[in-house]
């Protein structure tokens, strides 16, 4: 990097010293009847040759089997399976049983049924005005889990991205997300500002970080994602990337291709959804002593 | 305390005024020589102009409710220009209501526009909340404006929840362009209707943006005019100057637009009577002039003995403290009711200290201030019967601006200028017609400067890709400055659009101001580490290292301890005798040549250098007689600026030419040295501050000449000045062989050294004469030969 940048200071170096030179203002007479050097102008700045940036990438189909999807707003990337694929052994919950506690939005949800549910968790490339790269979605079709994953092959397919998450969601009544009140939601909904894709989420939203938080948050010593999945719903995860390093994994591959140091992100970002459904079943299931550390 | 008295002038004794009131202070024989110059700008009756059609009624009537009945010229003329949505800069004296140039436009469209939205931008913290009072006492004349008014200030201080609110609800935001490039801009979706709907920009104090800081904010500009047009909106600017030489061709680089100029001050003005005063020689050797401060100490006690309100501006922090402490007891002895009435105004007070006194001087409660330049900018404080500059500010602008401070609509007004024993002050005291007969500086800025532009580019197309749409805001440079980030792996071309694509927040990366933000907070260890001012980082090296005495509301604090990790300085209350000046030691040092070259003879280098000082030893000087009593080493950590400069070693035949002559080839050099600063400033496109020059030989081994952009990693000021040096001296020869002065003034050749340092009391500087105007001619001429 150091040198990448070392390369653009010397650059500008060039620019800076090839700019035409002229007075900015007149220089002041310094008498009355003063004269001022008028200054020659001199060359302009050189033609810069840039190399042609790499085109299109190739190997992400070996990563996230799928397939392309055509909106008005632009291409986006689909990968789909079902939960049975990943985890043969995952008991279907099918029917959820009324939450204990003053549990209002999970009620509501369980009252319309577990179909009424999006499940969602974002993966952005940063803060701010980052772009969102990865929308995980996850619905109950009356038998099983579908799993979905949206991803922008670059920042370009942004957009469409949105739009499809969009109109995904407009088949639900209930938006689940986990920490989503205050992270998911808005952003997305920046974003979708930004790009001027109309957003229509889920009317209602169950932020299951809340929910956990009230129940558990006397026994856990914090109610982080990681720490329900290990002591709530008793999974452990393997070769999980930091969330913190994922922004940098996502422009890297924009920036060079290769898609390898992606296939991470897309388990977390698939553990993250499967993980929220686990936690809404144990969230309307009788109280229990989470797992010892 | 005492009941806010009538103001001098306001019942003007019989046959007494300012101005017979100077005659007899001057004539009294132990001032006899000190009044060198008086000037009179004489009485201006109020010009009025009308809008049509009128402010719409409610409006009208808030106005009036303020004792605003009729708009001054410049003020109709500004309203119309922005009710036909034409960019505008108002460039009027202070006090000329500028800011109803911009209230009233604004309020008049949220009245008729319940969605519209404004910013106001302001070069500090203070000035937005000061505005902010103003707007909102300003609309609370009439229900119906202060109903559709929802403003606030978002700035670094604003905390969260209210910051939430602001976004979603205020049609008004006050705000700063270090806010705007950090705060706002890249978290543009959060405003998207707030930017949707934006009106108005307002940009006061415009003249503050220039060199470095100027060439930032003109890009930040750009960015939000991009943001804006993103989500549909379109707005008017609207910016405000003090007076300077080119306002318009500032808000045009600045804005990137095509301006229209309101520079016909309706408003009225009193007589205003200048005064240039000299203290006396101490005695028939000619050598020692009395004390600056105690001569700036006894007109401003005497002026508050006659009954008028008054101003005092010290150059420094210090030197506002000590002309404070004589002043008070020289109140005490002669006027002790009001000894109270006085306060001293500085940066590093507290802002609800600072608060209080801008609003006890408003009140009249206060009698008088002394301050440093720090009431220079636009607080409003009403006007004062007179002001007293100790010391010439450092550019004829400034100097025009604090003396506008004195003068109240249409009564007369004074100003006093005291020399300090030092080279400008003895100059002006010399040739008043410098002052007078001088259009005021220039303020130039460049947004097109590379390495601003490629910082400023990054920070852009983070906020949204940046396209060919966005080449005539940015310039012609747009591609290739944008293809060197892709190569250095910070962007990405897709389809036409380039894209931000690192994971970094580029905006944490670029400080708009030259200067560092960080402070050290100054803490009374005697009470429970109780926080009783701050200093910026820099000075506080200056200021407040250990042992030293601490003036603070002209009472003296010792430094106990000065804890560089945490950034505090423990300080507790000390009665002594005397204060504590810094001892400083600069040093420049090359670090590697990027390039060379044979220019005329000589071999001059461009690459990288290290400036650095140091606070090396502190003087303690008695108060009054300022003898020095005491000399202490300290050891404190240097200070560096790593940046890029260029140099050279005058060679023995340019030497000789000037020794030839019997002249001195270091004050030849001197002299180039400042003459090269002005015109680069000039050809670079920067504030003569953004750069730095030194004439050192501890490199060379002989005296050579260092010239370098005060900014960290440099910002191709000297580039361009390597790279054209035969234009750059050329430029310099010209305009010194054009100066009619005869040996040197400061306005060619310039001063021996090249800044004083920032904390210092010039009481103690010696009037060191102007470096030779001949030596440097002849180097100059030794390297160009004679224009024919």
């Amino acid at each position: 990097m150091t040198t990448a940048l070392d390369g653009l200071r010397a650059r500008l170096g060039e620019l800076a010293r090839a700019r035409r030179m002229r007075m900015a203002v007149d220089v002041p007479p310094p008498a009355a009847n003063g004269h001022h050097a008028a200054l020659a102008t001199a060359s302009c700045a050189a033609p810069v040759i840039v190399p042609d940036p790499r085109c299109e990438s190739i190997g992400i189909e070996a990563l996230l089997p799928g397939g392309e999807l055509s909106l008005p707003q632009g291409r986006v990337w689909v990968h789909e399976r079902l939960r049975s694929e990943l985890d043969r052994h995952a008991r279907a919950p099918g029917e959820l049983s009324a939450p204990p506690g003053r549990e209002r939005a999970l009620a509501a949800l369980v009252h319309d049924g577990l179909a009424s549910a999006l499940f969602l968790d974002l993966e952005t490339g940063g803060l701010a005005s980052s772009p969102v790269f990865l929308a995980g979605v996850m619905f109950w079709n009356g038998e099983e889990f579908v799993l979905r994953q949206y991803f922008a092959r670059h920042y370009g397919e942004e957009a469409a991205l949105i739009a499809a998450v969009s109109s995904e969601a407009r088949r639900f009544s209930h938006l689940v997300t986990f920490n989503g009140r205050s992270y998911d939601a808005p952003f997305l909904r920046g974003r979708s500002l930004v790009h001027g894709v109309p957003l229509s989420l889920p009317e209602r939203h169950v932020d299951l970080l809340h929910a956990a938080r009230r129940r558990w948050k006397r026994v856990l010593p914090n109610c982080r994602l990681q720490t329900l999945e290990q002591r709530i719903c008793r999974r452990h995860r393997s070769g999980d990337v930091p969330g913190a390093a994922i922004p940098e994994l996502y422009h890297a591959w924009v920036r060079d291709g290769d898609p390898w140091p992606l296939a991470p992100v897309f388990h977390h970002n698939l553990l993250d959804v499967l993980t929220m459904g686990e936690l809404l079943e144990s969230l309307c299931a009788p109280w229990r002593e989470p797992e010892p550390a | 305390m005492l009941p806010a008295p009538a103001r001098f002038l306001d019942a003007p004794a019989e046959d007494r005024s300012l101005a017979a009131w100077l005659e007899t202070f001057a004539a009294h024989p132990a001032n006899a020589g000190a009044l060198v110059h008086t000037h009179v700008l004489p009485e201006r009756p109020a010009r009025f102009g009308a809008l049509d059609p009128a402010l719409p009624a409610p409006l009208g009537e808030a106005l009036a409710a303020r004792g605003i009945e009729r708009l001054y010229t410049h003020q109709a003329h500004a309203i119309g220009h922005l009710r036909a949505g034409r960019d505008t800069v108002v460039v009027t004296g202070t006090a000329s209501g500028k800011s109803l140039c911009y209230h009233a436009p604004v309020l008049e469209r949220l009245l008729g526009e319940p969605d519209a939205t404004a910013l106001y931008l302001f070069p500090t913290k203070a000035l937005a909340q000061d505005q902010l009072k103003g707007l909102v006492r300003l609309a609370a004349g009439h229900p119906d404006v202060l109903r559709r008014l929802h403003a606030g200030v978002y700035d670094g201080d604003t905390p969260p929840p209210t910051r939430r609110t602001l976004r979603d609800t205020a049609n008004v935001i006050l705000s700063n362009p270090d806010m705007l490039h950090q705060g706002i801009l890249p978290y543009h979706s959060r405003w998207a209707r707030f930017l949707r709907d934006l009106r108005y920009v307002v940009v006061d104090e415009a003249h503050a943006y220039r060199g470095i800081f100027g060439s930032q904010v003109a890009n930040v500009l750009r960015r939000l005019e991009r943001i804006v047009r993103h989500y549909g909106g379109a707005y008017t600017t609207v910016l405000c100057s003090a007076t300077i030489r080119n306002p318009q061709q500032l808000a045009e680089s600045l804005t990137g637009r095509a301006i229209a100029v309101v520079d016909d001050d309706g408003s009225p003005r009193g007589e205003k009577r200048f005064a240039f005063w000299n203290p006396p020689f101490k005695d028939g050797t000619r050598v020692e002039r009395r004390s600056s401060n105690v001569e700036g100490c006894a007109l401003f006690s005497a002026l508050l003995a006659e009954g008028a309100q008054a101003l005092v501006f010290a150059k420094s922090r210090v030197s506002a403290e000590l002309v404070y402490r004589y002043a008070r007891e020289r109140l005490e002895r002669e006027r002790p009711a009001l000894a109270d009435a006085i306060r001293p105004y500085r940066g590093g007070y507290l802002p609800e200290d600072r608060r209080a006194i801008e609003q006890a001087l408003f009140s009249g409660e206060l009698r008088g201030v002394i301050s440093t330049n720090a009431l220079e900018l636009g607080v409003d404080i009403g006007g004062l019967d007179a002001v007293v500059m100790i010391g010439a500010a450092p550019t004829l602008a400034s100097m025009w601006q604090q003396a506008g401070r004195a003068g109240r609509k249409a009564n007369a007004s004074l100003a006093i200028l005291v020399a300090y024993h030092e080279t400008v002050d003895q100059y002006l005291m010399r040739h008043p017609e410098y002052f007078f007969g001088r259009s005021p500086e220039a303020a130039i800025l460049d947004p097109h400067n590379p390495y601003i532009l490629a910082r400023q580019l990054a920070c852009a197309a983070y906020e949204l890709p940046l396209s060919d749409a966005d080449g005539p805001a940015f310039g012609p440079q747009l591609d290739d400055i944008v293809g060197a980030l892709e190569q250095a792996g910070e962007a990405r071309r897709i389809d036409g659009r380039t894209y931000w694509a690192t994971s970094e927040f580029p905006a944490a990366r670029v400080n708009l101001r030259t200067m560092s933000d960080n402070t050290y907070t100054i803490m009374n260890a005697a009470a429970g580490n109780k926080v009783i001012g701050t200093v910026d980082a820099i000075s506080g090296l200056e200021l407040v290292y250990p042992e030293a005495i601490y003036l603070h509301e002209g009472g003296t604090w010792f430094v106990r301890e000065l804890d560089l990790e945490q950034k505090a300085a423990y300080v507790e209350p000390r009665e002594v005798d005397y204060y504590t000046q810094p001892v400083l030691d600069t040093n420049i040092r090359v670090r590697g040549a990027a390039r060379e070259q044979t220019w005329r003879g000589e071999r001059v280098t461009l690459g990288e250098l290290t400036y650095s000082w140091q606070t090396v030893a502190m003087k303690k000087v008695k108060f009054h007689s300022l003898d020095a009593i005491g000399y202490h080493p300290l050891d404190l950590p240097r200070l560096t600026l790593d940046t890029t400069g260029f140099w050279f070693a005058p060679g023995e035949r340019a030497w000789s030419a000037v020794a030839r002559a019997g002249l001195n080839p270091v004050e030849g050099l001197q002299g180039v040295r400042n003459l090269f600063i002005t015109l680069l400033a000039m050809l670079a496109m920067c504030d003569p501050m953004d750069l730095g020059g030194k004439i050192d030989s501890s490199n060379l081994g002989r005296p050579a000449l260092f010239l370098f952009d005060r900014y960290p990693g440099g910002l191709g000021f000297a580039e361009q000045g390597w790279a054209r040096l035969d234009e750059l001296a050329a430029a310099a020869r010209d305009h010194l062989l054009a100066c009619e002065c005869h040996d040197g003034c400061p306005a060619c050749v310039g001063l021996p050294t090249l800044w004083p340092a920032q904390q210092q009391d010039m009481d103690l500087a010696h009037a060191h004469p102007i470096p030779g105007k001949a030596a440097a001619r002849l180097l100059l001429e030794h390297w160009l030969g004679t224009p024919a």
